[in-house]
């Protein structure tokens, strides 16, 4: 059964539908990560949730109690906001022991619980500090602090890490993943950034226009998503989709007699490069980006189709050099006119 | 470090700040001076800046009026309707700067607006309202006038200090389980404290000095020490020196509070929680 679920929710700003109907079930202990690109109303769904925006249809449901109506206040959840938001005219101390003060926790256990947080969060130092003395990381992880003292039902994080910069976030997000190991708490995460949803969730949830596109594991996503928009948002470089009109000949690695319909899509690490009129069809490198561990090189051909390959050795190819294109056709997700899938492709294992 | 070279621009500078700085503390120095000197001093041409001081305008004002009374009465309306106004100017500002609604704007804007008519345009309506109530003269209805003449700036001054403290703090307040009254006491007070200070001791200010309704709805009962200078200007003649000392006794307080208050007035909380 449910630990929290969301049952029609909708919300409006003005006459703007911003939530079109989110249902959705969400376990005990469970890591979820609300993923889309900014404006497709992930932080709204979550504000929802946290009861910082008004719910204006559906029902909302913890723990078998309807939660739909009650304040923040009384839902007994825990938030760590984007700017951090910690109380600037208290100590960290204060900051963490906030809410069992309003809960009228008995003194000794207050202390007793923000050491403890403060020591799994290596805060013990800095106890006594305003945040104005903290650094950004530091002030990150008093908020997250703050949120495990009170041990809510549910953590909701909504996009914790943007203000952190890249060798921080890295590391903070591989905390974040070790502390709900440790707590198995219930937790709601909202970013825009598809590493921080790959790594952490149990399952992610991708959102496009107030509605869920796909909710499933990681990998469900990456090898088997539900339509193209999911394919192109999950993965880095993003999923290559060609008009099949570009890719003549790809029907017959198919086995079929006649050309292919719609768009396909190929993932960067199933498209691989050879000798030219070696492959399925000839191109010339656009751009090579060497990153070190893997190569990806942008191809065109004299259709007009793009394609990014990935590979993991070093490649000798000049930018203008002309290559063959070899299309793993058993890895080809295919799609129709409006984005739907219409043949998922076979998750690459050997890669 | 190199010192900053006298230059003509800072020189020309220089002397432009303090003839501007001089030109804004000549009235109060001349207000100063004129109240320690006789009548008689006090209309000489050219004025005479060498005298011997006397306290003699200030007996005279002692003993011709009630000082007391009416400094108790500015104390009390300013004070009281002060206080008054900042009870219902923060729940306004509080809820105008964090719950926005499409017509905010708008309702501050209008607010604003009455501030535009001159007092004088509403004048006959209240004082037939305050005479049906039988509040003439009375410090309630001066309490009421100053508050609400006062409240359209409190709100906006309130709402623009409100509008920079982030909502998430507010917001987290409320996630850690505050209700309306904690988020307020705990969070909202200590760090609203500067704009709602320096609210306060704008209004107190205004309420101070108020004039037009004070001479138009008290005398002698209600009077403020504006109504005691006003009465030193009077159909027999001015008189410089009494107007002065007596102008000087109604602002000796507020200014003395706003010097010890300076310090409050311009600090504000520097905000770490939010990068």
């Amino acid at each position: 059964m449910a630990y929290l679920a969301l049952k029609g929710i909708e919300k409006f700003f003005g006459e703007h539908r911003a939530i079109k109907g989110i249902d959705l079930s969400i376990h005990q202990g469970e890591f979820i990560v609300f993923v889309g690109p900014s404006g497709c109303g992930k932080s709204t769904l979550l504000r929802l949730i946290a009861g910082l925006e008004q719910i204006d249809g559906g029902e909302l449901v913890l723990d078998g109690r309807d939660i739909t109506k009650l304040p923040s206040s009384k839902r007994d959840l825990a938030m760590v906001f984007q700017s951090y938001a910690l109380y600037p005219h208290m100590s960290v101390f204060e900051n963490m022991s906030f809410a069992l003060q309003l809960a009228k926790v008995d003194k000794a256990v207050i202390r007793e619980k923000v050491e403890r947080a403060a020591r799994i969060l290596n805060l013990s130092p800095y106890l006594q500090r305003t945040p104005k003395e903290l650094s950004g990381g530091q002030r990150q992880r008093v908020a997250i602090g703050r949120a495990i003292v009170r041990a809510p039902k549910v953590f909701l994080f909504d996009e914790p890490l943007s203000n952190l910069d890249a060798a921080l976030r890295g590391q903070t997000r591989v905390e974040i993943a070790k502390l709900h190991r440790e707590l198995g708490a219930t937790t709601i995460y909202v970013t825009h950034d598809q590493v921080e949803a790959m790594t952490l969730a149990d399952r992610v949830v991708v959102l496009r226009d107030g509605q869920i596109e796909q909710v499933g594991t990681p990998l469900e996503l990456y090898d088997q998503p539900a339509n193209q928009f999911v394919a192109q948002f999950i993965g880095t470089p993003q999923m290559n989709v060609v008009q099949a009109e570009l890719l003549p000949g790809l029907h017959r690695a198919f086995g079929l007699e006649t050309p292919l319909q719609g768009a396909v899509g190929l993932r960067p690490e199933d498209v691989a490069l050879c000798r030219p009129g070696q492959g399925t069809l000839d191109g010339q490198v656009e751009l090579i980006e060497a990153l070190g561990a893997e190569t990806l090189i942008y191809v065109s051909t004299p259709l007009g189709a793009q394609l990014v390959a990935r590979q993991h050795s070093r490649s000798p190819l000049q930018l203008g050099d002309a290559v063959g294109v070899q299309i793993d056709a058993q890895a080809a997700h295919l799609f129709d006119a409006q984005g739907r899938i219409t043949r998922h492709g076979h998750a690459a294992q050997t890669h | 470090m190199a010192r900053s070279r006298l230059t003509p621009t800072l020189m020309a500078r220089t002397v432009l700040a303090w003839a501007v700085a001089l030109l804004l503390f000549f009235p109060l120095a001349f207000l100063f001076l004129t109240a320690f000197k006789t009548e008689l001093q006090a209309i000489a041409v050219p004025p005479e800046l060498i005298f011997s001081p006397t306290l003699e305008s200030f007996r005279e004002v002692h003993t011709r009026s009630d000082y007391l009374l009416f400094a108790k009465n500015s104390v009390i309306t300013s004070v009281v309707s002060t206080l008054l106004g900042l009870l219902i100017a923060v729940p306004a500002a509080y809820s105008m700067a964090f719950f926005r609604g499409p017509r905010t704007k708008d309702i501050l804007m209008w607010m604003l607006s009455t501030k535009m008519m001159p007092a004088v345009g509403a004048l006959v309506p209240v004082y037939v309202l305050a005479q049906y109530s039988g509040l003439l003269d009375t410090k309630l209805a001066l309490i009421i006038l100053f508050m609400l003449s006062n409240l359209p700036i409190m709100v906006w001054m309130l709402y623009s200090h409100f509008k920079d403290i982030p909502p998430e703090i507010l917001e987290a307040a409320r996630m850690d389980g505050a209700n309306l009254w904690q988020e307020f006491r705990r969070v909202l007070l200590p760090l609203g404290m500067g704009g709602m200070a320096s609210t306060g001791l704008l209004c107190l200010v205004l309420s101070w000095n108020e004039a037009f309704w004070s001479l138009n709805l008290s005398s002698a009962k209600a009077g403020t020490l504006a109504t005691l200078i006003a009465s030193y200007s009077s159909p027999e003649g001015l008189f410089w020196a009494k107007l002065s000392a007596a102008s000087l006794l109604a602002i000796a307080p507020i200014v003395v509070f706003g010097w010890f208050s300076q310090k409050q007035l311009v600090q504000g909380l520097t905000f770490g929680a939010v990068k």
